[in-house]
């Protein structure tokens, strides 16, 4: 198991990561974060995308499906905007991953695929 | 004929006429606390959860409220004040200057105290879903401006 600096590195390891976050969504507030420099502020951007997944889960509540979100993916014309809700443990909390990639640099796929393995790997 | 004016229509009335008082009415663009007023919407209205900002002296005294929320306004200002007085000494001791802000955390909700210049607060009560993060980031440019109006 990974403590949460040793996973916001990973995710700053990916090709391409501009900045990476960890995001309690209940706050906004982080719990950490990498990167960012010159481009994003991780900690506005973190407060900004606690909004984007609370919409998301409220759209589910209005559908009525019952069903869990794995990622939200957001293309911008220079980026990729990952988010990745941590699946909830035995404390309840509710976090989310939020990795920022240039979208030349990132292979979107195998940075999902390696996003999954850190977020299972990650013990908060 | 029993009316004052003698049944005339009142444009019509004798210019001896007592004129009838005129209802004082609220004018919003007259209000001197209007940017004020607009700075504390624009608070409430940005950040979902906000149920009620509210300015006060640091002596617990309410200037200003925009609450929607059940709580009394005068009750919260002086529970600004003393949440300041507590964080203001914290800070005194702990040599870490002068007080910035303080945030409130229960499991329904939450209160926010920032500090608007030296000698006022601005109080943001929340529900249990308010970003407070995002309530920072927003709040921040608003102290600034009401420092000034203030």
């Amino acid at each position: 198991m990974a403590n949460i600096e040793t996973a916001l590195k990973e995710c700053m390891g990916l090709e391409g990561a501009i900045g990476v976050a960890l995001v309690d969504y209940t706050s906004g507030l982080t719990l950490g974060y990498l990167g960012g420099d010159g481009v994003m502020d991780m900690t506005v951007a973190a407060a900004a995308n606690t909004d984007v997944v609370r919409a998301k889960i409220r759209a589910l509540e209005l559908l009525g499906l019952r069903d869990g979100i794995e990622d939200i993916l957001i293309t911008l014309d220079s980026q990729y905007h990952l988010i990745r809700l941590l699946r909830s443990r035995t404390t309840g909390d509710a976090l989310f991953l939020y990795l920022a990639l240039n979208k030349s640099r990132a292979n979107l796929g195998l940075a999902r695929h390696q996003l999954r393995k850190i977020e299972a790997d990650l013990d908060v | 004929m029993t009316s004052p004016n003698g049944g005339l229509p009142s444009r019509l009335a004798p210019r001896h006429a007592v004129p009838e008082p005129v209802a004082v009415r609220f004018d919003a663009a007259a209000d001197p606390r209007r940017a004020l007023r607009m700075e504390l919407a624009g608070l409430r209205h940005q950040v979902v959860g906000v149920t009620g900002c509210i300015i006060a002296g640091v002596d617990g005294l309410l200037i200003l409220h925009d609450s929607r929320s059940s709580g009394e306004p005068h009750d919260v200002a002086a529970m600004a004040a003393a949440a300041h007085g507590i964080s203001r000494t914290c800070g005194g001791a702990l040599g870490q200057g002068a007080f910035q802000e303080v945030t409130i955390r229960n499991r329904d909700g939450c209160l926010v105290v920032y500090a608007v210049g030296e000698l006022a607060l601005l109080a943001v009560v929340g529900d249990g879903g308010v970003n407070v993060a995002r309530l920072h980031l927003e709040a921040r440019p608003v102290l600034g401006r009401l420092a000034t109006l203030l």
